[in-house]
């Protein structure tokens, strides 16, 4: 009887102790998660959507044509949604995503970031060092300000994302003097029928299209919207802060 | 023997040296990392600079008797003109205060004139402005990021003895305060 309390004892104390090192190591986890408020970006091409409000469509026909973008002008014009800024200002939130991700050429530090917090109702576009010159602060505001705010205000959070990023990637390509194929969108949007058209295509091509054309046509393609993330940003980083930020 | 003890005074003496080197570099390039974020930071007040008597003329157009107002700005933006290029953060730290409190005077003037906020080029340079005050907080906090990891090795020894053999000296932190960032009273 006496052994057996002894080892209950022992065992007792092995217990509290082993409570003791997870609750430590808990308390480690969760400090170290709350030093890093940014939420965990998965990127799937160009885009993480984190709040959920690009349909699939959408960030295929948005992929593919940010791809168009970088090969045509080196520049990552990334779009990224947030359930939550954690209080932190959207400034600061755009300005951390551009600079951990590297996004923009090495060289040309030409990257930008369209940052939609629905639940915060904010959003910014924040232009690296590279593309200060093609949009500048007061064009990324008019950017928001026709082809973003007014769909927010409705509620119709993914037709303004679209739209936005559509805008900030033609402004871009218009400052290298590049063409990309596709509509232009217009302030009242084109994006939805944009997407669909796109994918009527892309359907019609696998369903009818020569297997040989096919995989021709696709290669280029499947990086950007394939899922995974398989594209790799420029490596730039070089943000300084400026672009513009709005409300609703 | 003597020989024996030549040599280890010689090893210890090069080992010394070497770790004088390289902490001499790494000092090197930290203090040319600070004076080039300095650059940064005042590069972006100049821009803002700059903006400022466009902006103000916007607002003139709208808000006729804020006469006060508009004078102390212009005050408050030569003053940091003056001290941009001296060197001397403390004084350009100063100077950047006064005109953000002007600044910040300003933009409650601005919220009593809704057709002055509705007007197209008047957003336009308020979104420049607001772009280059994002900037400005971006290099003053990358600045004292570096100032701190520069001071802080400074502060331990034997970087101390290097620091102070090679004229390495602590570098000056450029902070607003608390109270600058908050929106002045509004006094009757």
């Amino acid at each position: 009887m006496l052994k057996n309390s002894r080892a209950l004892k022992v065992l007792k104390g092995a217990v509290f102790m082993i409570k003791k090192i997870v609750l430590i190591f808990l308390f480690f986890m969760v400090s170290v998660c709350a030093g890093n408020s940014l939420e965990t970006l998965n990127f799937d091409g160009f885009i993480a959507d984190n709040a959920n409000i690009v349909s699939e469509n959408n960030k295929m026909a948005l992929n593919q044509l940010l791809l168009e973008l970088q090969e045509k002008t080196k520049a990552d014009v990334v779009l990224v949604t947030l359930r939550s800024l954690d209080d932190a200002p959207i400034e600061d939130v755009a300005l951390e995503i551009g600079r951990k991700y590297k996004i923009g050429d090495k060289k040309l530090n030409n990257g930008a970031v369209v940052l939609v917090a629905p639940n915060d109702r904010k959003a910014r576009i924040e232009a690296g060092f590279g593309l200060e010159g093609m949009l500048p602060d007061s064009k990324a505001g008019r950017i928001l300000d026709n082809y973003m705010i007014p769909y927010f205000r409705e509620g119709n959070y993914e037709k303004g994302t679209v739209a936005g990023v559509l805008a900030v990637a033609y402004e871009v390509a218009k400052g290298y003097n590049v063409e990309l194929s596709g509509e232009k969108p217009i302030s009242q949007g084109q994006g939805d029928d944009f997407g669909t058209i796109l994918l009527i295509i892309i359907i019609f091509l696998i369903l009818f299209g020569p297997r040989g054309g096919f995989g021709g046509g696709f290669g280029g393609f499947g990086g950007g919207s394939g899922g995974g993330g398989r594209i790799s940003f420029g490596g730039g980083g070089g943000f300084g802060g400026g672009g513009a930020s709005r409300g609703w | 023997m003597k020989g024996a003890v030549l040599l280890g005074v010689l090893a210890v003496i090069l080992a010394i040296g070497a770790m004088f080197a390289s902490t001499y570099n790494k000092l090197q390039v930290m203090d040319e990392n600070v004076s080039a974020n300095w650059a940064q930071v005042e590069n972006q007040l100049k821009r803002r600079n700059d903006l400022i008597p466009n902006f103000v003329n916007t607002v003139k157009g709208y808000a006729t008797h804020e006469k006060e107002v508009f004078t102390n700005i212009a005050e408050a933006r030569s003053k940091l003109a003056g001290n941009i290029n001296s060197k001397d953060v403390k004084a350009v730290q100063q100077s950047t205060s006064e005109l953000n409190s002007a600044l910040s005077r300003l933009l409650l003037v601005v919220e009593r004139y809704p057709e002055l906020k509705a007007d197209r080029s008047f957003i336009s340079l308020q979104d420049e402005l607001a772009g280059t005050e994002n900037r400005i907080a971006v290099a003053r906090r990358d600045y004292n990021e570096s100032v701190k990891s520069i001071n802080s090795l400074i502060r331990t020894f034997p970087t101390s003895i290097v620091a102070a053999v090679s004229g390495v000296k602590q570098r000056d932190y450029f902070e607003i305060t608390e109270t600058e960032k908050q929106a002045p009273k509004v006094e009757f």
